[in-house]
């Protein structure tokens, strides 16, 4: 958004008076400035805004309600009430009172005409070919992705920032994830119409995963922050409001720069429904509670996704120790004014902490249907916290004892976290050194539902690597393992010998019948 | 910018609207209405004392038994987001007695952007530009979108604080930029299917939510 502010001043500061001879009056210039910094972004063809502001005239006609939106403070849009703190040019008090009394007076220095976006040569083309209906709220996810000309662009690549310009403002957020296992792609492809009419969640990679673009048209991470990948299968979520009529979807993405020097290796953590630990509701409440961090990381930059008849949301850290900080706040939420919040400086998280989201709604109906998730960039902070294992030879995997998890039977089903116990408990039964410190555990009806897991460096039992369940064609089609997955923030997955997979999993999942192995490295002596 | 305007002077009933597709068509000036040149803002219209105290003309019997006085904007994303709406009111009400007429309340406005509005939003009932704002003085609008129903036909003399009904279209905007999914309760047409009923509507003001005027 900075990048277009500055680029859009240097092409309309005004020449120094509409009238020859006559300097503009200090207040004008004030107001004008002011509106450059602060409205003309979002009010421009291209912009987020379908009320384009970009000529004296539109600006005059709307002299009433600029003053209106700017003395209730309604624009310029920025929702957080608390939470942060967060990257934001705020407006102050004299600059509205600048704006208003400016517009009132005819806006002068405005330009005559409107001044045409300006686009990069280059550029990413999403959604071609799909008209928004008049009426209704659309939600719609692309998979084809073409560059200028038509053509089959190449793989997004890294990001640290991305713009976007709309061919109209029917258009209110886009979101952008991976397809790894092709789901989405094949959803387009059956789908007859443009795109898919589904959420562009993906197995592994929800929508909004690699960046959320809202009201600002911008998604950026804090600096040295890049989001590693080629993410060749790019898949963007559309969100879009029938504007009364027949209005393009057409989005253009521009990637920018990466960073200089030192590069901090950002990483997706999706607090929501899948991997959450505890999901309430009530009337027109629901609270969900994240799985565990595995490890310490900075937050970088937090993101919303909730629906339309959601008036509030909270998002609070929960430390291990049970301390928590509130991370976002918004008191009044409007979709449509939403974006993703850049913290500045990045807030640091210590491993095993919770990510707690509170929603009210408005109507029952949007409380059943709603699903909230708060997606965080974050980069991990210190050693990574899984010990490297790619080099050990490890013993195949055991089915796990009917006695692993004292007072239950494999009918009954094990969480992961009983299955992490239950390889601690065989480790001191053998005298090993435990694979894994288990703290905080929570339990409700004797089993674990809620804990902090450290994988540790040791030759105790351990739950297995996803790759490490050998693929048994005669292997009962029940018969799921949870595994170990050392990838992502908090990623759990459980397979099957067949070479079934689910993946991420509530950790506190409890599937009658589903049990464990355990597997352990060989070692030439036991270690105490 | 800044040449005044002139109302456009092609008639076209509403009835045969409903029938044609129509790029811009306009209705005489209601009579009543200041000359051209006054300023603007609201002055000349009835006050809110007068509008809370003076009880609703008589609905006539015969056609036109009331006009919708749409006060509308070429740029303002509620009011254009009503169109379809808007439509689909006037294909409902259009043949039973009930005239539409559209009216560009946000000016300075070229004749221009009037035109590619009306054809961009596919509107098929008579608009014309409130140049010198007397028509939002004399019925006292103050948003963009705000609907006033008047008894009879558009050049009917009467009091303009006798409205049938002035207010939103439906409940879709609770406030600005709070939009419900799909609208609870339909003011504006509740207000309409008394009228043709031959009764005052029950519910005769509510708030309009949108650009000010």
């Amino acid at each position: 958004m900075m990048l277009t502010t500055t680029l859009l001043t240097l092409a309309l500061d005004p020449p120094a008076s509409t009238a020859v001879g006559a300097a503009p009056a200090p207040s004008a210039v004030d107001g004008w400035r002011a509106f450059q910094q602060h409205c003309l972004a979002c009010h421009v063809q291209g912009g987020s805004s379908p009320l384009l502001l970009d000529t004296r005239m539109a600006i005059a006609r709307k002299a009433a309600t600029i003053g209106t939106v700017l003395r209730e403070r309604f624009m310029p849009p920025w929702l957080p009430t608390g939470g942060g703190p967060f990257a934001h040019d705020a407006i102050t008090d004299a600059e509205r009172d600048a704006i208003a009394a400016w517009a009132k007076a005819g806006a002068a220095g405005a330009p005559d005409s409107p001044v045409a976006p300006m686009s990069p040569a280059s550029g990413r083309v999403i959604a071609e070919g799909w008209e928004v209906p008049i009426t209704g709220i659309h939600m719609r996810a692309f998979v084809q992705e073409t560059g200028p000309g038509g053509s089959i662009a190449a793989p997004l690549g890294p990001i640290h920032s991305l713009r976007m310009e709309r061919a109209s403002a029917a258009v209110e957020r886009v979101m952008l994830s991976d397809d790894p296992t092709g789901s989405i792609r094949a959803l387009d492809e059956r789908d007859p119409g443009p795109g898919a009419h589904t959420r562009g969640d993906a197995p592994g990679s929800p929508a909004g995963a690699l960046a959320m673009l809202g009201v600002d048209s911008a998604f950026t991470l804090p600096d040295g922050w890049v989001l590693a990948g080629k993410h060749d299968d790019l898949v963007a979520e559309l969100h879009a409001v029938g504007r009364g009529a027949l209005m393009p979807a057409t989005v253009t993405l521009f990637n920018g720069p990466l960073p200089s020097g030192e590069q901090r290796r950002a990483e997706v953590f999706a607090a929501g429904p899948l991997g959450a630990i505890l999901r309430e509701r009530t009337e027109l409440t629901t609270r969900t509670d994240s799985g565990p961090l595995v490890c310490d990381v900075d937050i970088g930059v937090i993101g919303l996704r909730t629906d339309e008849r959601c008036t509030s949301v909270r998002v609070r850290a929960i430390a291990p120790d049970g301390t928590e900080r509130l991370l976002l706040e918004i008191s009044a939420y409007r979709e449509g004014l939403d974006r993703a919040y850049r913290f500045e400086p990045t807030v640091p998280l210590a491993r095993g902490t919770i990510l707690r989201i509170d929603t009210v709604h408005g109507d029952e109906v949007s409380m059943q249907r709603s699903q909230p998730m708060a997606i965080m960039w974050c980069a991990r902070r210190g050693t990574d916290a899984f010990p490297q294992r790619a080099a050990e030879a490890v013993i195949a995997p055991q089915a796990m004892p009917v006695d692993a998890v004292p007072g239950t039977t494999p009918a009954e089903g094990m969480t992961w976290f009983d299955a992490v116990a239950a390889c601690n408990a065989r480790s001191e039964r053998e005298g090993l050194a435990p694979a894994y410190r288990l703290e905080h555990a929570v339990r409700v009806d004797g089993r674990i539902v809620r804990a902090s897991v450290t994988r540790l460096t040791a030759p105790g039992w351990r739950l297995p690597r996803a790759a490490d369940v050998v693929a048994d064609p005669g292997a009962p089609a029940d018969s799921w393992w949870w595994t170990d997955d050392d990838s992502g923030l908090s990623g759990f997955t459980m397979v099957a010998p067949q070479g079934l997979r689910r993946d991420a999993l509530p950790p506190n999942t409890r599937i009658p019948g589903v049990w464990s192995g355990m597997t352990r490295p060989v070692v030439a002596a036991p270690a105490k | 910018m800044g040449t005044v305007l002139r109302d456009i002077r092609t008639v076209v009933s509403a009835r045969a609207v409903a029938s044609v597709f129509c790029t811009v068509t306009v209705c005489a000036l209601v009579s009543g209405c200041t000359g051209s040149g006054q300023g603007t803002g609201i002055g000349s219209g009835p006050d809110v004392a007068s509008v809370a105290t003076t009880p609703p003309a008589a609905i006539p019997a015969s056609s036109p038994r009331a006009t919708v006085w749409l006060f509308i904007s070429t740029d303002c994303p509620i009011c254009n987001g009503y169109q379809p709406e808007i439509e689909r009111l006037r294909m409902r009400f259009a043949t039973r007695g009930i005239e539409f007429v559209g009216v560009y309340a946000e000016v300075p406005l070229e004749r221009s952007e009037m035109e590619a509005h009306v054809a961009k939003y596919g509107m098929k009932y008579p608009v014309r530009i409130d140049t010198d704002r007397a028509i939002q003085r004399r019925l006292s609008a103050r948003m963009v979108p705000e609907v006033v129903v008047t008894a009879g036909a558009p050049d009917s003399a009467g009091n303009p604080a006798a409205f049938l009904y002035r207010g939103r279209i439906d409940d879709q905007w609770p406030e600005r930029g709070s939009r419900r999914p799909s609208a609870t309760v339909h003011d504006l047409e509740r207000a309409l299917e008394a009228i043709v009923a031959g009764q005052q509507p029950a519910v005769r003001t509510t708030t309009p939510v949108g650009c000010v005027l």
